[in-house]
């Protein structure tokens, strides 16, 4: 049966692939992003583009009475939306991380409060959350963007808990290294606080770490991750998790068996 | 050797056991909180109180300025000020989760940046973060809590990851269910956002669990979690986390070994 579908961050990476593939699949997809350029395009697949920043409280607002208003009905709110802000804790300003909460968090709350007397009165309904790897381990000069993810895993969770009762699913996803615009967003956010820093040491190994051609070739396409929003979003009865993408499972493996001290060892092997 | 120790949220519970106890062992405390005259009393153990509310900048600067000007160093400090916001993600207003997150986490974050530059000086020095049990599990209608918490955990790890070159250690304490004034903040929030809500049947689980004497009666002292904290601040080698209070290991053996299934299972089977 096709679904109605909004998915927020939709203008390129995995949100893009996601809505291009549920368009095609049958579901009516609702595709939120800020660049409307980049959304346009997205029109030609069957897809309704809506402009919008999930931390404007009005474009959220907008967003979903829209599609309550042209479909009836939501099914699925998908929480795509989001960035990395890297950076040693010392150098990054407080408003920057504050901003990195509204992306990631806030953002998606206003949304999830907005959609669920919907899907309440519907009796049925869908919230996938887009967490990653690093809302279960961590990895170093990440440290606000981690906050946000690792928050948003004890927020879904205690979401899911509430919602059952009406018919409300709530899913997580964790991706791991996948092929988007995310890790140069990162970066870029962080060159510009780190000129002066005391953390050079800490910044170095990682730098060129970034710059290994290896190690990108090994992450995942977001195609394959697609699938993965696909299957969270319509399975039947879905998994409270969804871990999807390299190096996710090793290092939530690596963590859970071997415990924090060896994490880190591996880390500093790594990156050094 | 005597330490010279900030500690935030000194004015009652574990903050106020733990304040008292690391002066009566010889420490240098200086113990901030909002409630001067619950602060004043501390005076009487020797600890030095200080004003402040952690989500007023200029206080935490005030703080960190008159420990330096004071003592010339600051060994430890223990973000330990918090509380929670209970109720269901639909009802909450999100300017009082980020209110939530302000005193949970940007709060000490920006302590944290403050010390930071002394601790570097040094060559040594402690941070020690107050998570909870709730860092890493969840307890119902406490999203906006426990996303505080789990973003503590990820935002710590890396946080040690990059200050360890510098001698600085970043320890995490997890509490369990504590005999403090927590429980009572947490329910005055809940009754507030509870009443016109869709939700009911879950909060009136809860609102029985929590008129059953039987809960809180198992929960540990708060003098037993402040040796705890400091353990964590002085021991040479002091471990990432230390887990202690009622309730806390099992829950974190459940949800680790046996899954986020068997979890909820679990919590149903204690909430109805």
């Amino acid at each position: 049966m096709g679904k109605v579908v909004l998915i927020t961050g939709a203008s390129a990476g995995i949100g893009r692939e996601a809505a291009i593939l549920m368009a095609k699949t049958g579901h009516t997809v609702y595709a939120g992003a800020r660049r409307a350029d980049r959304l346009a395009e997205l029109a030609e697949h069957g897809i309704t583009p809506v402009e919008m920043d999930v931390s404007e409280g009005d474009d959220n607002e907008r967003a979903v009475d829209r599609v309550i208003a042209a479909e009836g009905r939501i099914d699925v709110l998908i929480n795509n939306a989001g960035f990395g802000l890297n950076g040693p804790v010392e150098d990054i300003p407080i408003d920057d991380a504050r901003y990195q909460f509204e992306v990631n968090l806030f953002g998606l709350a206003q949304l999830t409060q907005l959609v669920l007397p919907h899907m309440r009165a519907q009796g049925s309904g869908r919230i996938v959350n887009v967490s990653s790897v690093v809302g279960r381990v961590f990895l170093p000069l990440g440290a606000w963007y981690n906050a946000t993810k690792h928050a948003l895993e004890g927020w879904s969770d205690c979401l899911r808990y509430e919602t059952a009762p009406f018919g409300i699913q709530v899913v997580v996803i964790q991706p791991g290294a996948i092929r988007t615009e995310f890790g140069d967003v990162a970066w870029t956010g962080m060159e510009k606080h780190v000129d002066d820093t005391a953390y050079g040491a800490v910044v170095e190994p990682f730098r060129r770490l970034r710059a290994n051609p290896r190690l990108k070739g090994r992450s995942t396409d977001a195609a394959v991750v697609a699938k993965v929003y696909l299957m969270a979003a319509t399975a039947r009865r879905p998994r409270r998790r969804y871990v999807t993408g390299a190096f996710a499972r090793p290092a939530m493996f690596l963590r859970k068996w071997f415990g924090d001290g060896v994490y880190e060892f591996a880390l500093r092997r790594v990156a050094r | 050797m005597s330490k010279v120790i900030l500690i935030t949220g000194a004015s009652a519970g574990i903050g106020r056991e733990a304040a008292i106890l690391m002066a009566q062992k010889g420490h240098k405390v200086y113990a901030g909180a909002r409630r001067m005259d619950r602060l004043a009393m501390l005076a009487d153990h020797g600890v030095i109180p200080v004003q402040m509310d952690v989500t007023a900048g200029t206080d935490n600067e005030r703080a960190v300025n008159q420990v330096i000007d004071t003592e010339g160093r600051i060994d430890v400090l223990i973000n330990n000020a918090g509380f929670g916001v209970y109720g269901p993600v639909e009802d909450v207003p999100l300017d009082d989760a980020r209110y939530q997150f302000e005193v949970n986490l940007f709060g000490l974050a920006h302590l944290t940046q403050l010390v930071l530059p002394h601790m570097r000086a040094q060559g040594s020095g402690r941070i020690v973060n107050v998570s909870s049990v709730g860092g890493r599990i969840f307890i119902p209608l406490g999203a906006w809590y426990h996303a505080t918490k789990h973003a503590l955990e990820g935002w710590s790890d890396c946080l040690r990851y990059e200050t360890a070159p510098f001698g600085i250690q970043v320890v995490i304490i997890q509490p369990g269910a504590i005999k403090t004034e927590f429980g009572d903040v947490a329910n005055v929030a809940l009754d507030r956002y509870a009443v016109d809500t869709a939700y009911g049947d879950l909060v009136g689980l809860f609102l029985k669990l929590r008129d059953n004497s039987r809960t809180m009666d198992r929960a540990t002292d708060a003098s037993v979690l402040a040796k705890v904290y400091l353990k964590a601040a002085t021991a040479r080698r002091p471990r990432r986390r230390y887990v202690k209070g009622a309730f806390a290991r099992p829950v974190l053996f459940i949800r680790k070994w046996f899954g986020d299934g068997v979890y909820e299972f679990a919590l149903r089977g204690i909430v109805r």
